[in-house]
């Protein structure tokens, strides 16, 4: 008899554990090799640790540091036409004269990823070709890398990138190889 | 009554052993196709490797850092950085290789160097290799990239000393 409080309280453990596993998935449910809990948290691990995109989209300050007001802003417009400097200033020299310079990941609707939706960001990265058609066969971004990004991962960049402030900047145009 | 109590508790060990796949034990295979998936999706370690004149990364030479002697222009990976400490800074060799690479280091050596900076011979690395960004990577994330460092092919190269910025 004493044994029946038990078997209830054993289930009802077990029954909440159901009803969690239910709620989860109702939502969106996260690859299982995550250690974050979320899709912005995934997001901002990517963007700011693991990868890292702050050490090129980034400017620098005066004190050669990355200038955190022009957090992931890509190359200032003002630099076009440079020549000598690191490449946060005088963009990555290519092949054949070919010059790339950092974009704006800000969501800047004009300068940045504003209009992207989710979906064009995710296949600019399965396949390099950006939105607007362009794709380089060589870039400092390595789209050949990039490609073999989970889907997941790539959305939880696009997600984390939408909460960053917006800020309007046109990097200076690529010179493509000659 | 402590029977019972017994088998439940070993039925929520065993339950929570399969629904939380962190708290298991990682294999070493395990581990490595984690580092691999980082070092070839995510984290490239692009600046560890030199290019070719069309742009396109030297496999010949992956993961063993610049070229020496450099050229005295070119893409970073190749010709170096430069940031307000170094005039150029080079990418090193992070191949297994045990003379020239970092074959001989541990992975506490390696998980110290990348949430430090500080390399087992003591030296302290610039930011430019960005370790105060990689200071969060977690420890399973960090075990990983080094257990697939450990399998990729040596490569014997030691490039150029790092030049001084001017004194100002």
């Amino acid at each position: 008899m004493r044994r029946w409080p038990l078997l209830l309280g054993a289930l009802g453990a077990l029954s909440l554990i159901g009803a969690a596993c239910a709620l989860n998935s109702s939502q969106e449910k996260l690859p299982a090799d995550w250690e974050q809990t979320s899709y912005l948290e995934r997001g901002d691990y990517l963007v700011n640790h693991l990868g890292h995109c702050d050490g090129c989209h980034t400017p620098l300050g005066r004190d050669g540091q990355p200038d955190m007001s022009h957090f992931l802003s890509g190359v200032p417009a003002k630099f076009a036409g440079a020549k000598a400097g690191p490449p946060q200033v005088a963009g990555f020299p290519g092949p054949r004269g070919a010059r790339f310079y950092a974009k704006n990941l800000t969501p800047d609707p004009e300068t940045g990823l504003g209009r992207w939706s989710e979906e064009q960001f995710i296949q600019t990265f399965r396949t390099g070709v950006r939105p607007d058609g362009v794709k380089y066969a060589i870039s400092p971004m390595e789209w050949n890398i990039y490609a073999n990004m989970k889907k997941e991962d790539v959305r939880a960049i696009y997600r984390y990138l939408r909460t960053l402030k917006p800020i309007a900047n046109k990097p200076p145009e690529d010179i493509p190889p000659k | 009554m402590n029977r019972i109590s017994a088998f439940f508790t070993f039925l929520a060990t065993v339950l929570m052993i399969f629904l939380l796949p962190s708290a298991r034990a990682q294999t070493q295979a395990e581990l490595i196709a984690r580092g691999r998936y980082i070092a070839t999706a995510i984290q490239g370690c692009g600046c560890h490797t030199r290019e070719k004149p069309d742009g396109s990364k030297d496999e010949n030479w992956h993961y063993a850092g610049s070229p020496n002697p450099a050229p005295p222009f070119g893409p970073p990976a190749n010709a170096g950085w430069s940031s307000p400490r170094w005039k150029k800074i080079y990418a090193r060799n992070i191949t297994p290789d045990s003379a020239t690479g970092i074959g001989k280091w541990t992975e506490a050596d390696f998980i110290r160097a990348m949430r430090t900076g500080i390399t087992p011979d003591g030296r302290v690395l610039d930011t430019q290799m960005p370790w105060n960004a990689f200071q969060k990577i977690t420890d399973r994330d960090l075990k990983s990239l080094w257990a697939y460092l450990k399998t990729i092919k040596p490569v014997r190269n030691t490039p150029p000393r790092n030049i001084p910025a001017d004194r100002k």
